[in-house]
């Protein structure tokens, strides 16, 4: 203290109690400001992968890791191999959804963990005549005949779109030859914004129904010739229909099928209401819906335990536990399918939901729910750390 | 097109089968128009969520009400009719293309059969609105099935036919049409395909039949109309309501389309009102 500075006294008062001197408590506040390295990332990237990106940096640095909740970083990306990695595991599947671009003033596409588009084939196709739809008890009888104008036009209206997005948009083919569909492949050369091909194998419109994926023999020969003619990731759809959908699944992986999805709708008939004929005008058509599901949970639980490459769920999803079901059956991702047209928004909450149960869980990956209810599983997944779960 | 909040007003039977529900739904019923249609949500016993289309009977903005009609003995109108008023409904409309009427058409015929007419019933309530006159022809089994009259304007004449001959003319209701096509300037058909097929097959010969004038330029004159647009609609004869089943109503899943002269047409997004010279009624019929 220097020279000339008059330091204050206290005025003590003869007869008065001194003075009380302020106090001044630290109040630990309640929401833990966020380090550089854990901030949300700049708008437009996708929450999950910008926290996990955060985190993994904040690591590096020594600071905590947290989301943007202030929770642990929850990876939900799906690597699918050969450069498909799906922002979560949320797909819309090939039909309802159409091409996206139907939703995508309505739908925040950029959510979704992927679309995979209607089925497309080389020429142009009409489809089948009316009525396309039926409802059976617990779900929708679909025989659209893969009504599409033709890989040309659909690449010429929507490949600009789907560049675009940053969603990953799998285009599912169809086919009646081996050379058809090598050809619509061959078509996709240099064509940006496709992330992947998904193979019909049980192309409806074909010669009379199912037929790629009945049996091994010709399921590995159209995915071997199309794994010749591209180097984009590809998905071998597999029917319910199929005798023995390991075998199929099998043959599709020695194919060089990168993914294999099941499952695609299950042949069957409704009758018209006055009993003189059927209900669709293609006679026979799919079954989707709830109906759906148990087919889709065997042939997920009995390809998943044969083959190493992974399975994508489809087949009567409508819920978050229909989601944790395919999982825990051994499916790496999942895809809505014929219960976006009551709910187009019904694929974005499902990965809300599946973030939030991951959370509830107490888990750091969604991997942890994949495949628990497959035999030979050791343990259950680990709890620990659930009381960080909000 | 995004779901609105919906309560339901009034629920009741007005013929056999047939409920009329009055739903408050303001986001709804802004901008309106007859011929379009409702998405109802609904859900079967295991839970299975759908939608169904609804033609809108009546929107009355003012009050923010719509009425549809529902019929029972299907999972979604079963569903429907149990409700009771105060019950929140998920509601997404108004969807697809309306009826266009030319502005100088004065007579309108409007042509439904059993439950259809609450395809056409909101063009009655526009059309008196702009000063027009309209004839309303209906058909039914008989005269327990008949629309309610008292439901109806009394500006509209109101003619019946029933297969049984219990009321009005007996006999299809198409069979009316010859005696009111000189006096209409414009008509309007909600019903099955075959009986819309038969309308067309009417309106397709009514001008070589009548020397009817073509309202507008001379032939030749002006620029083409392109098919499927308003103006075509609005140029049209006869336009026609399909009440088909819609499975997306945003024109991606492709479950509604029907034969159009020019190829596919989708209900849902290019209807559900058509001009008959657009569709194909080969296979309609």
């Amino acid at each position: 203290m220097g020279r000339g500075v008059v330091k204050a006294r206290r005025r003590v008062v003869p007869g008065m109690p001194p003075r009380r001197t302020p106090t001044v408590r630290r109040i630990k506040p309640a929401i833990t400001p966020v380090s550089r390295a854990s901030r949300p990332a700049p708008v437009g990237a996708r929450p999950d992968t910008a926290a996990s990106e955060a985190g993994r940096r904040g690591a590096g640095a020594g600071a905590r890791a947290v989301d943007l909740l202030g929770g642990r970083p929850l990876a939900l990306e799906v690597d699918l191999g050969r450069g498909l990695v799906l922002p979560n595991p949320v797909i819309a599947a090939a039909g309802p959804f159409g091409y996206g671009v139907e939703y995508a003033d309505l739908v925040d596409l950029d959510r979704l963990g992927g679309i995979v588009t209607r089925g497309t084939t080389l020429k142009p196709r009409g489809g089948h005549g009316a009525p396309r739809t039926a409802e059976v008890p617990s779900g929708l009888l679909v025989g659209i005949g893969m009504q599409n104008p033709g890989i040309d036009v659909v690449l010429d209206r929507y490949a600009e779109a789907w560049a675009a997005w940053h969603v990953p948009v799998i285009l599912n083919l169809c086919a009646e030859s081996v050379g058809d569909m090598v050809e619509c492949v061959r078509r996709l050369e240099g064509v940006p914004g496709i992330a992947g091909i998904e193979v019909n194998l049980s192309c409806s419109g074909g010669r009379g129904g199912a037929m790629w994926g009945l049996d091994e023999g010709s399921a590995g020969s159209l995915v071997a010739a199309v794994r010749r003619a591209t180097e984009l990731p590809v998905i071998a759809k597999l029917t319910p229909a199929a005798a023995d959908a390991r075998a199929v699944a099998r043959a599709c992986e020695d194919a060089g099928a990168d993914v294999v999805s099941a499952v695609n709708t299950l042949p069957g008939l409704a009758v018209a209401a006055d009993r003189l004929g059927p209900a669709l005008g293609s006679g026979y058509g799919g079954i989707s819906g709830p109906a759906l599901k148990p087919v889709a949970l065997r042939v997920v639980y009995e390809v998943a335990q044969v083959v190493d490459v992974p399975v994508i769920g489809i087949g009567g999803v409508g819920s978050i536990e229909d989601v944790l079901d395919l999982l825990a059956a051994g499916a790496v991702a999942i895809g809505v399918g014929v219960a976006v047209l009551a709910d187009p928004m019904l694929p974005v909450r499902l990965a809300d939901e599946l973030a939030d149960a991951c959370r509830a869980r107490g888990l750091a990956s969604v991997a942890d729910l994949v495949g628990t209810a497959l035999p030979g599983r050791s343990a259950p997944p680990s709890t620990k750390g659930a009381e960080h779960a909000r | 097109m995004l779901p609105g909040a919906a309560e339901l007003v009034e629920t009741r039977e007005i013929v056999p089968g047939q409920w009329q529900q009055a739903w408050h739904a303001p986001s709804v019923v802004a901008g309106a128009r007859a011929g379009q249609y409702l998405h109802v949500r609904s859900a079967d016993a295991l839970g299975f969520p759908f939608r169904r289309p609804y033609p809108l009977a009546t929107a009355d903005p003012a009050s923010g009400t719509l009425t549809i009609q529902v019929a029972a003995g299907t999972r979604t109108g079963d569903r429907l009719r149990r409700l009771r008023p105060g019950d929140a409904g998920d509601l997404i409309g108004p969807l697809g293309r309306p009826f266009e009427v030319d502005p100088r058409s004065r007579h309108l015929l409007l042509i439904a059969e059993g439950p259809s007419v609450a395809g056409v019933r909101m063009l009655i309530d526009e059309a008196i609105r702009d000063a027009r006159s309209v004839v309303l022809l209906c058909g039914a089994l008989s005269s327990a099935h008949v629309y309610p009259s008292s439901l109806l304007p009394d500006e509209v004449e109101y003619v019946v036919a029933t297969a049984d001959g219990s009321l009005g003319y007996q006999g299809p209701v198409t069979d009316l049409v010859r005696e009111y096509e000189a006096w209409a300037d414009q008509s309007f058909a909600c019903g099955t395909p075959s009986m819309l097929a038969t309308v067309a097959g009417l309106a397709t010969g009514r001008r070589q039949r009548l020397g009817v004038a073509t309202l507008g330029r001379k032939r030749g004159g002006g620029r083409p109309i392109p098919a499927g647009s308003a103006a075509a609609r609005r140029k049209a004869f006869l336009q026609v309501v399909l009440d088909h089943s819609i499975g997306c109503a945003a024109g991606s899943c492709q479950g509604c389309v029907v034969a159009g002269a020019n190829g596919p047409v989708r209900v849902c997004r290019e209807g559900p009102v058509f001009a008959a010279e657009e569709l194909d009624w080969g296979e309609a019929s």
